[in-house]
Formats: C-alpha cells, structure tokens, sequence
C-alpha cells in the first residue's frame, strides 16, 4: 500500500520539482552566506536571493523588491507586524476564521478585537460598525485553513483604505493556490508562507510591504546586517531593517526554484486542478451517511474539505485512515479554535483532508473508498 | 574604462550587477577600498566606456574611474 498524503494544509508534500536539487546544490557547491563578503560565489547567492524577491513581486503583483523581507515563516512575519503596530488597549478588527499565528500575538499584547462576520451572500457586511476609535489594524486570514473558504478581503481593504487603517493579510492557505495580488486587494502587508502552496522547504517565508509600513513598524529581531557595520544602530533602510542575522539561505534556493515552477505552471492552472479534485472528493463523499461537510456558502474554496462524523471520534477516523489505509489526515482544532468556534464544531473539531497540486485522482478515490469503509 | 561603483546597501549592489549583466558588462563584486568608505562594505568594479545608464542609479553611493591606482570621483550621491 502507498502512503497518501492529505495534509497539504499544514506543509505541502511532494515540494516542486527542482527544491531538492536547489538546496543541494547550494549545500554542497555554495555554502557562502549573503551580504557579507564581496567574492564571486557570494554574490552569485546574493543574485539567486535579488532573484527571488523579483519571482515573489511577479507572483504577488507588487511593485518594490527591496520591501520584499524574508522571515524564518510566517508566523514570524505576522508576530513582527502585529506586535510592531499595536500596544495595549489598541482596537483590532479580524475574521471568525484567524488561525493563532494572529490571535495568540493579539491576545499576549492584550488587543481588544472584534470579530467581522461573513453573511450567507459571502460577503462582510457590518464590518463599518466594528471600527472604534482606537481601532488601529485590520488583520485577516484569506482562507481560512479548517474549511479552506477563502474570505472576501478587497472590500475589507478597500474599507481600510477609506479610513486609513493598515490591512495585513495572512496568505499561508492562499499563495500558490489562487491568484493572490497585493494591489487588488488593497493591503498594506501581505504575510506568505514558503513551504504550503508555495512548494517551498519549511524555514521560509516573509512579508511585503508598502513604503509606509516598512516606516513604521520596528523590526524585532536585530544584528548584523552586513551594512552600516560601523554603527550600532540597525538600518533603517529596506530590506535590511528587517533582515538581521544569516538568513535561511538553503530555504531561499529551494523557495527560487519552486516559485519558477508555479509561475511557468500558472496558478490559475493549479486553481484549476485543485478544484477538479475538491469536487472529485465532495462528489465522492456525497451519498456517504454518517459524516457531514463544514462548510461555507457563496464562496471560493481552497483545496481543503473539513469533514465531521456523527457516531466516530474524529481521531478514531484519523487514527483508522492511517492505521488501515496509510491516508495522513489532520484531526482536531488546526490551531484555529476561533474558526471552529465560528462554524459550530468547537470543541471536538473536524477530520482535515487538504489537498495539492500532486495530488491525483486515485488518491483522492482511495480516500473515498475508506472512507465508506470506515463508516459500515 | 575602470570604474568602481558604492553603494548605500547590499539590495543596491545586487540590483547594479543585474542591471550590468542585463547590458553585457563584465564585473566583479569586491570589498570596499578603506579609502571609499562606504554603507555597504561591497562595490562593484568594471570596464565600460559608457557610463551614462549608472547615472540614474539610486543604489549608486559613488561612481569611481581608476585612474593610476587612484580614484577619482565621477559622482557621489548624499
């Protein structure tokens, strides 16, 4: 029996053609680090490191390299600019669907937050009335990552924009998925992920962001930058101000190659067979009694399906998936208990199956048939 | 002509090199000489007789011709 990967959600597997390759060959032909010394094989890391912050432009629709930062994920990206723009008794508005990479910062600074709802018709429609006086950031999900609904958010910054409120968007479920553009969705920092739908290695990811932003919000870690060495003070310039210490430099190789692949394959194709697959699957579960799909209405879907199940402990279905027939599956709260929470399934969870671009048709068929195995 | 070119910040230099290998300038990258003190400790040395399209160039901190082991400054940028 072969192992199936359904865990997309949390990191993706397989990563693109060409990462492995990339960060070997980087391990065992480069090994120089970035920004520090001045001969040939150094800057040649320096170029594949310029290359990628042009790739994520490309795929990001954003105009600015040098305020394109990398990060060691995403967590950190949202950690920085969430704790960088609000203090104590500061007002947040965020969605029902925020994973804890924002809500555990908001909680540890002591935001007041206030939850915008989605109506049936998809769209936020009392957001106006949650902003205060002392609201000073909108920070949201683009998709959620238990029930892969992806959140109307151009209104949202559009609304941000009109009152002059920084929008920071969190696309771990989104880039390398759907078109994700930094223009159209009228945001200020744009928070990505290198190692789920960007096919990349764990240990990558970054933020970009608006000359504004780069202004004002104070980086947190700092150190050697290889710039201004003579001074003790951390630059204020882009995209040092944020990049001090060595970076993930094997990471960076792999994020180059795998960002190559998604841009020639074209996102809206991966769109495409993601959401064949997706409907493969709720086609295939469709007639199964006895477990029910999370979901929401009138919007896009990322390729992730939550399923509940009425007489089984989601983990006993998790643990018989992998037990019997090798599926990895997600079970639980994903870190999101706020989206439970919106959905009605707090606090026993859901079973997560995400899929990818690798995944195939057979899989996902394997997985209906056990699943109609599990249930008799 | 030789030319060594600094630079406010590392971001500069690398974006400078694109710019060069996009129009067939040969370079290399190198420490900065004491003498050119600079923000970013790496310049970028190469031959060109045209030097026009560096002008416009915001990462360029100063433009220098070598000249009998000497620099001399074309430009510098405050």
């Amino acid at each position: 029996m072969k192992r199936i990967y359904m865990d997309n959600g949390a990191t993706s597997f397989p990563k693109a053609p060409n990462v492995a390759e990339a960060v070997y060959k980087y391990m065992t032909e480069n090994g120089c680090n970035v920004n520090r010394s001045s001969y040939e094989n150094a800057g040649e890391a320096e170029d594949i490191l310029l290359d990628t912050r042009y790739l994520l432009c490309h795929l990001f629709d954003f105009d600015k390299p040098s305020n394109v930062v990398f990060t060691s994920g995403i967590t950190e990206s949202l950690n920085c600019v969430i704790k960088g723009l609000l203090k104590k008794g500061d007002h947040c508005i965020v969605s029902g669907f925020e994973h804890n990479a924002v809500m555990r910062p908001l909680n540890s600074i002591g935001v007041e937050w206030s939850v915008a709802e989605i109506s049936k018709n998809g769209h936020f429609e009392n957001i106006e009335s949650l902003f205060r006086e002392n609201t000073r950031l909108v920070v949201m999900t683009h998709s959620s990552n238990v029930f892969g609904n992806v959140l109307p958010l151009e209104e949202v910054g559009e609304i941000c924009k009109k009152k002059n409120i920084p929008f920071v968007i969190d696309t771990a479920q989104t880039a390398g998925h759907i078109n994700v553009s930094f223009k159209n969705l009228n945001c200020d920092v744009l928070c990505f992920a290198g190692h789920k739908g960007l096919l990349a290695p764990q240990g990558i990811g970054g933020m970009i962001m608006t000359d504004e932003m780069a202004k004002k919000i104070p980086p947190i870690i700092e150190g050697g930058t290889g710039s201004v060495s003579h001074t003790i003070e951390t630059p204020f310039f882009m995209p040092d101000k944020f990049e001090a210490g060595t970076m993930n430099i094997p990471a960076i190789y792999g994020l180059n190659a795998a960002l190559k692949y998604i841009i020639d394959t074209k996102v809206e194709n991966i769109e495409k067979t993601e959401n064949i697959l997706r409907e493969r699957f709720l086609k295939g579960i469709s007639n199964i009694k006895g477990l029910h799909i999370v979901d929401c209405e009138n919007t896009k879907h990322t390729p992730v399906v939550s399923l509940v199940f009425d007489n089984i402990d989601m983990a006993e279905v998790s643990y018989i998936l992998e037990k019997d027939f090798l599926i990895e599956t997600r079970c639980g709260l994903h870190c999101a208990p706020i989206a439970h929470k919106t959905m009605g399934t707090y606090p026993q969870g859901t079973v997560r199956f995400s899929f990818g671009y690798f995944t195939t048709n057979d899989e996902i068929d394997a997985v209906i048939t056990a699943l109609n195995k599990i249930i008799i | 002509m030789e030319y060594i070119a600094t630079f406010f910040t590392h971001f500069g230099a690398n974006q400078f090199c694109r710019t060069l290998k996009k129009i067939n300038i040969k370079y290399r990258m190198m420490p900065v000489p004491r003498k050119l003190s600079s923000s970013c400790g790496t310049c970028v040395r190469f031959f060109s007789d045209d030097i026009e399209f560096s002008k416009n160039s915001d990462d360029i901190e100063g433009l220098y011709k070598i000249e009998n082991d000497d620099y001399i400054a074309v430009f510098i940028n405050e």
